[in-house]
C-alpha cells in the first residue's frame, strides 16, 4: 500500500514537473515570438559574416604593400631571387668541378706525349671557347651616356645595345682575339640586346659606363675605331655618346661565366 | 531593442574574430566582391523593411547567393583573362546607391509628414486661440 501511495506521489511530482517543463518551454517561445528573436539571429550571423569579412580584408590590404604594384610582379620579383639563389649555387657546384678537372689534367702523367698534345689542344681550345682568362696588348673603350642637359636627354644620347653591338662587331673586324663586355666575355653564342632600361650581354645585366676590352694589335684597333666617319666619330658626333678609346699594354679579359652545352647541334660527318 | 543588441553583439563578434582572420592575399579579390555583394544585400534589406516588403527568405538567399555568385565571376573573370568581376562590382555598386537613395527618399518624406503635421497642430491652436477670443470678446 505505502509503495503504490508512493508512486501515486511520484507521478503527480512528474506531472507537475512536465507542466512547469511545458510552461517554461511555452514562456521562452512566447519570448521569442515577442522580440521575434529567430529572425534578428538569423539577420544576425548574416551580418557577422559581413563584418568578419571586412575587417579580415582590410587587415590583409593593410598588411600588404605591393597592392599598388599587384600580385604578377610580386609573383615575379619572388621568382626572381629564387633564381637568382639558385644561379649562385650551380656558380659555385661548376667553379668546384672545374677546380677537380683541372686536378685531373695536371696530376696525369705529364711524360705521356699524347696527353701532351691533348692537353696542348683542350687549352688552345678552351682559348677559342674563352672559358680561359686572357691577357695582351690591347685598348679599352668606354662608353658614357651623353652628358647634355636633363631637359635635352633624348633616347639618341643614350648607350644602347645597338651601339655596343657596332662597337664590338668593329672591333672583331679589326682583327681582336677577345672581347669583354664589362667583364662579360664575348663567345661565340654571346648575344647583346635591350632589355627595358639595360643591356644584356651573355644574360647578364650590364650598365653604364660600358667598358669594352679587347686583345690584338692595339694599333690596328685603335686606327680602326679612330677612323674618320669611323665608330668613334659616328658616336660622338650624332648621338653625343661619351666614348674613349685607350690603348693599353696589357688588358686582362675573364674567362666566359657561364656553362657551355650544346643540346640540340650535333657533330655531322 | 532586443533585436538590435542581438544583431549588434553579432557585428562585434565578426569583428573579433575578422581580426585574427587571415586571409591570403591572391584570395583579397573575391573577398572583396563577395562583400560589396553582401553589403548591397543589406542595403536592399533596409530599403524593403522601411517599404514594409521585407522577407527573411529573400534577404538571405540573396546575402549569400548574390556573395557566392559573384565570387564565381571572379573565378571564370581569372580563368578567361577577362575581368568579368567588374560586371559584379559595377552592378552591386549602382544597386547600393539605388537602395541608399530610396531610403533616403523615405526618411525625408517622413520627416516632412512629421513638419506639416507640427504647422497643422499649430495653426489649429492658433484658430482654436482665435475663437476663444473672439468669444470672449463677444461675452464681454
Amino acid at each position: 500500500m505505502t509503495n503504490k501511495k508512493e508512486l501515486n506521489e511520484e507521478k503527480e511530482v512528474v506531472e507537475e514537473n512536465g507542466e512547469k517543463k511545458k510552461l517554461f518551454k511555452e514562456k521562452v517561445v512566447e519570448f521569442f515570438k515577442k522580440y521575434s528573436i529567430i529572425s534578428y539571429t538569423v539577420i544576425g550571423i548574416a551580418l557577422f559574416f559581413l563584418s568578419m569579412l571586412l575587417t579580415a580584408q582590410m587587415k590583409t590590404i593593410s598588411n600588404t604593400e605591393e597592392v599598388i604594384a599587384g600580385k604578377r610582379e610580386a609573383q615575379l620579383a619572388d621568382e626572381l631571387l629564387t633564381l637568382q639563389q639558385e644561379y649562385e649555387a650551380l656558380k659555385d657546384k661548376y667553379s668546384a668541378s672545374e677546380k677537380i678537372v683541372e686536378e685531373y689534367k695536371n696530376n696525369s702523367s705529364t711524360n705521356d706525349a699524347l696527353i701532351n698534345s691533348m692537353k696542348k689542344e683542350i687549352e688552345n681550345l678552351s682559348t677559342l671557347a674563352g672559358t680561359t682568362d686572357l691577357k695582351g696588348e690591347g685598348i679599352i673603350i668606354t662608353l658614357t651616356d651623353g652628358t647634355k642637359n636633363a631637359a635635352e636627354v633624348d633616347s639618341n644620347s643614350l648607350v644602347h645595345d645597338s651601339d655596343v653591338l657596332t662597337v664590338v662587331n668593329e672591333l672583331k673586324a679589326a682583327g681582336a682575339e677577345a672581347i669583354s663586355v664589362n667583364d662579360q666575355r664575348i663567345i661565340s653564342t654571346s648575344a647583346i640586346r635591350c632589355v627595358g632600361p639595360v643591356i644584356q650581354v651573355n644574360y647578364q645585366k650590364v650598365a653604364t659606363p660600358i667598358v669594352i676590352k679587347a686583345i690584338g694589335n692595339a694599333q690596328y684597333l685603335e686606327s680602326a675605331m679612330n677612323i674618320k666617319n669611323g665608330i668613334v666619330d659616328l658616336l660622338k658626333g650624332t648621338a653625343g655618346i661619351g666614348i674613349t678609346v685607350s690603348r693599353e699594354n696589357e688588358v686582362t679579359i675573364p674567362k666566359y661565366d657561364g656553362v657551355l652545352s650544346f643540346r640540340t647541334a650535333v657533330e655531322s660527318n | 531593442m532586443t533585436g538590435i543588441i542581438i544583431v549588434i553583439g553579432f557585428v562585434i563578434a565578426g569583428v573579433l574574430t575578422g581580426l585574427n582572420v587571415i586571409i591570403p592575399y591572391s584570395y583579397s579579390q573575391y573577398i572583396a566582391v563577395a562583400i560589396l555583394a553582401c553589403l548591397d544585400s543589406v542595403f536592399g534589406a533596409f530599403s524593403a523593411n522601411i517599404e514594409k516588403k521585407f522577407r527573411m527568405s529573400t534577404f538571405l538567399s540573396g546575402f549569400f547567393g548574390n556573395a557566392i555568385i559573384a565570387m564565381f565571376l571572379v573565378y571564370i573573370g581569372s580563368k578567361l583573362n577577362v575581368e568579368i568581376y567588374l560586371a559584379a562590382v559595377i552592378v552591386f555598386g549602382s544597386r547600393l546607391l539605388n537602395n541608399f537613395s530610396t531610403i533616403r527618399r523615405e526618411f525625408i518624406e517622413r520627416l516632412d509628414n512629421k513638419k506639416n503635421e507640427l504647422k497643422n497642430e499649430k495653426k489649429n491652436k492658433k484658430e482654436e486661440k482665435k475663437i476663444t477670443e473672439s468669444k470672449v470678446e463677444e461675452e464681454s
